[in-house]
C-alpha cells in the first residue's frame, strides 16, 4: 500500500489512524447501504396487507413509505455534523443499532401511526448510516484504491430498488408483512458485530453546530420530498404546490446562509473543485434519469400495454441482470479507459435505451424488450460507478467530510427528483392530449429522460482531458 | 369510439332511443359488467390496480386496464401515479363516479336477489 493520504493535491496529513483500504469495512458499509436502500421500497408490495391488518385503506399506508424517504433525505446534514462531532465510528454503530431497533418497532407496530413513527426513526437512522458509512470507507482509502472502494459502495443503490418489491412481495405473501422488518434484525446484529471489529476511528473535528443552516436545509429538503409526493395527487395538489414553494424559498435561504456562515453545515465551496462540481451537477442529472427507469418502465408495460404486474416485474429484472452482469468489469474498465469518456458514453447509451423503450409497442417481441432493459442496466451500472469515482478523485482528504455530506444530499435528492419529474411529465402529457393511446404519457416521459441523460454529458464534456484520472493509476 | 363528453348534436337532447344520441355510449359504459364491479370495488375506497384486480375476480389485466382507462376518460374515476419506485397507481371514484354507485348497487343487488328466479326460468325454458 502506498501512503494512506493518497495523492490528494495539497492534502494536509491528518492524524492518520489509517490502515488503508479495507475490504471488510467496505463490505460492512455496503451491507448497511443495502439494508437502507431495500427498506426504501420494500413496503410497496405490502401496503394492501398492512392496510388489511390495521383496518385502514391500503392507500393510507403510503404515508409509511413517504415518511421514510423524507427522513432519509432530511437528516443527512444533521448526521454529517454528528459524525464530525462524535466521530464516525460511534455514530455509524449507533445508526446501525437504531435502524435495527426501529425495525423491531415497525414489526411490532399495532397501528398505522406507530408504524409511521417507527419508519421515521428508521429513516433517521438510515440517513446517518449511508453518508457516514461512505465517509468511513473513503477516509481510509488512498486515491489509487478509490475505484475499488467505490465499486463496493455503488452496487446496493443499483440492486436494492430492483429486488426490493420482489423480496417484499414474497415475505408478505409467505410470512406476513412484519417479517419484512424482522429480517433486518439478524442482518443488523451481524452487521453491528462485524462493524464493531472492523470500523476504524476517524479523527473528529469539533465545530459549532450551524443551527440556522440545519433548520433551513432540513425544512427545504423535507418540504421538497413531501411536496413532490403531494403535487402528483389531484386531491392534495394545492398542498404540494405550497410545499414546493416553501422548498424553493428555504432552499434559496439555505444557499445564501451557507455562503455567509462562519461554520456552514454544508460547505458549498467544495463544488468549486471541478470534478466534484461536475459529478454533483451533471452526475445528479444522470442519476435522476437513471432513477426514473424503474418507475416508467413498469408503468409503460402494465398501464400502457396491459401486462400483468408479475410479467412487468419479471421483465424489470433484466435491468438488474445488466447491473450485476457488468459489475465485475467496471473496475477494469475504469483502469483501462479515462473516467470522463466512460461516464459520457454511459449517459449516451442510457439515452438510447430510453428512446428505444419509448419506441416499444404492445406487440414488440419480449426478447427485444429484455435486451433494451439489459442495455439500460449496463449503462446505469457503468455510469453510476464512473460518476461516483470521479466525484471524490480530486477532493483532498481534509475536505472529504464536507464534500461527502454535500454529495449525499445531492444524490438523495436527485433520485427522488428524477421520479417526481417523470411523474409530472406523464401527467402533463396525458392532460395535454387526453385522446392519445394509453402508453403516450409514458413514452413522452421516457423521451424526456433520454434528453436529460444527454444533457448530463455537457458538464463532463467541458472538463479538461484526463480529469479525475489520478485515481486510475496503479500503485 | 366517439367521445362521450363531446358536444351533443342538434336535436332532442339526451334521448337514448335515438340512434345518434351519445347517451347510448354512456349506457354502454355503465351497463358493462366490469364497470358495475369496478365501481362497486372502488366505492369501498381508494385502491391500487392489483387490489381492484383481486377484488374483481376473473378480470384480465388488459380488460381491467381498458375499463379503468375508459372510466377515467368519462370522468368517473381519477388515477393518481405516485412518484415512488416501484410506481404506485391508485384509483378512486370522482363525485360523478360516487353518484353512479347507488343505481349500480341496485342492479348488483337485483342480480343477487333474482338469481334463483332467473336460473329457474332458464331451466324451464331450456326444458321446453
Amino acid at each position: 500500500m502506498s501512503g494512506t493520504q493518497g495523492r490528494a493535491p495539497g492534502a494536509a496529513t491528518p492524524p492518520a489512524p489509517a490502515a488503508g483500504w479495507s475490504r471488510p469495512v467496505a463490505l460492512v458499509v455496503a451491507a448497511a447501504f443495502f439494508m437502507e436502500n431495500l427498506d426504501a421500497t420494500i413496503l410497496s408490495t405490502a401496503t394492501a396487507s398492512i392496510g388489511r391488518g390495521f383496518g385502514v385503506p391500503a392507500a393510507a399506508v403510503g404515508i409509511t413509505i413517504t415518511a421514510y424517504l423524507v427522513a432519509v433525505a432530511a437528516f443527512i446534514p444533521l448526521g454529517s455534523w454528528l459524525a464530525e462531532r462524535w466521530g464516525s465510528r460511534p455514530v455509524f454503530l449507533g445508526a446501525v443499532a437504531l435502524f435495527t431497533l426501529a425495525s423491531v418497532g415497525c414489526a411490532l407496530s399495532p397501528d398505522l401511526p406507530t408504524l409511521t413513527l417507527a419508519r421515521l426513526v428508521q429513516g433517521f437512522a438510515g440517513s446517518m448510516m449511508v453518508p457516514i458509512g461512505r465517509l468511513v470507507v473513503l477516509a481510509e482509502t488512498s486515491k489509487s484504491d478509490l475505484v475499488r472502494a467505490i465499486a463496493y459502495l455503488t452496487w446496493p443503490a443499483l440492486v436494492a430498488p430492483v429486488v426490493a418489491p420482489l423480496v417484499g412481495g414474497l415475505l408478505t405473501q409467505y410470512a406476513g408483512w412484519p417479517w419484512i422488518f424482522v429480517v433486518n434484525v439478524p442482518v443488523g446484529v451481524v452487521l453491528l458485530a462485524v462493524a464493531w471489529r472492523v470500523v476504524p476511528h476517524v479523527p473528529r473535528r469539533r465545530r459549532p453546530l450551524d443551527v440556522p443552516g440545519l433548520v433551513l436545509s432540513t425544512v427545504a429538503i423535507a418540504s421538497l420530498v413531501l411536496g413532490f409526493d403531494e403535487v402528483t395527487d389531484p386531491a392534495t395538489a394545492t398542498l404540494g404546490v405550497v410545499l414546493l414553494a416553501v422548498a424553493v424559498l428555504t432552499g434559496l435561504a439555505t444557499g445564501g446562509w451557507l455562503r455567509r456562515a462562519a461554520h456552514p453545515l454544508l460547505d458549498l465551496t467544495t463544488l468549486r473543485i471541478p470534478t466534484f462540481g461536475v459529478s454533483n451537477v451533471s452526475g445528479s442529472v444522470f442519476r435522476a434519469a437513471v432513477s426514473a427507469a424503474p418507475f416508467l418502465v413498469p408503468l409503460l408495460l402494465q398501464d400502457g400495454f396491459g401486462w400483468s404486474p408479475v410479467d412487468a416485474g419479471l421483465m424489470l429484472m433484466w435491468v438488474f441482470v445488466g447491473n450485476l452482469g457488468i459489475k465485475p468489469f467496471t473496475t477494469p474498465l475504469m483502469r483501462r479507459f479515462p473516467l470522463v469518456p466512460i461516464a459520457v458514453t454511459a449517459a449516451v447509451v442510457l439515452a438510447a435505451t430510453f428512446a428505444a423503450a419509448a419506441a416499444l409497442q404492445p406487440g414488440t417481441s419480449r426478447v427485444l424488450v429484455a435486451l433494451v432493459l439489459l442495455a439500460s442496466g449496463v449503462a446505469r451500472s457503468v455510469g453510476f460507478t464512473a460518476y461516483n469515482t470521479i466525484q471524490f478523485a480530486d477532493v483532498p482528504a481534509p475536505r472529504m467530510s464536507p464534500a461527502n455530506a454535500l454529495a449525499a444530499v445531492s444524490a438523495q435528492l436527485a433520485t427522488g427528483l428524477g421520479v417526481a419529474v417523470a411523474a409530472l411529465v406523464v401527467r402533463s402529457a396525458q392532460a395535454l392530449s387526453p385522446q392519445a393511446a394509453a402508453p403516450h404519457g409514458y413514452r413522452v416521459a421516457l423521451l424526456a429522460m433520454a434528453v436529460a441523460s444527454l444533457v448530463s454529458t455537457i458538464g463532463g464534456l467541458r472538463l479538461p482531458r484526463g480529469a479525475g484520472d489520478v485515481v486510475r493509476s496503479r500503485r | 369510439m366517439p367521445d362521450v363528453a363531446s358536444p351533443v348534436p342538434p336535436g332532442p337532447v339526451g334521448d337514448p332511443y335515438r340512434e345518434s344520441c351519445p347517451t347510448r355510449r354512456v349506457l354502454d359504459r355503465i351497463g358493462d359488467r366490469w364497470t358495475v364491479l369496478v365501481i362497486g370495488a372502488l366505492a369501498e375506497g381508494t385502491l391500487r390496480f392489483s387490489e381492484v384486480a383481486r377484488r374483481v375476480e376473473g378480470v384480465s389485466p388488459k380488460v381491467l386496464t381498458q375499463t379503468l382507462r375508459a372510466l377515467e376518460r368519462d370522468g368517473l374515476v381519477t388515477r393518481t401515479v405516485h412518484p415512488v419506485v416501484p410506481p404506485r397507481v391508485e384509483y378512486r371514484l370522482t363525485d360523478a363516479g360516487t353518484s353512479l354507485r347507488e343505481p349500480l348497487k341496485v342492479l348488483e343487488e337485483w342480480a343477487v336477489e333474482h338469481l334463483g328466479g332467473v336460473l329457474d326460468a332458464q331451466r324451464r325454458y331450456d326444458a321446453r
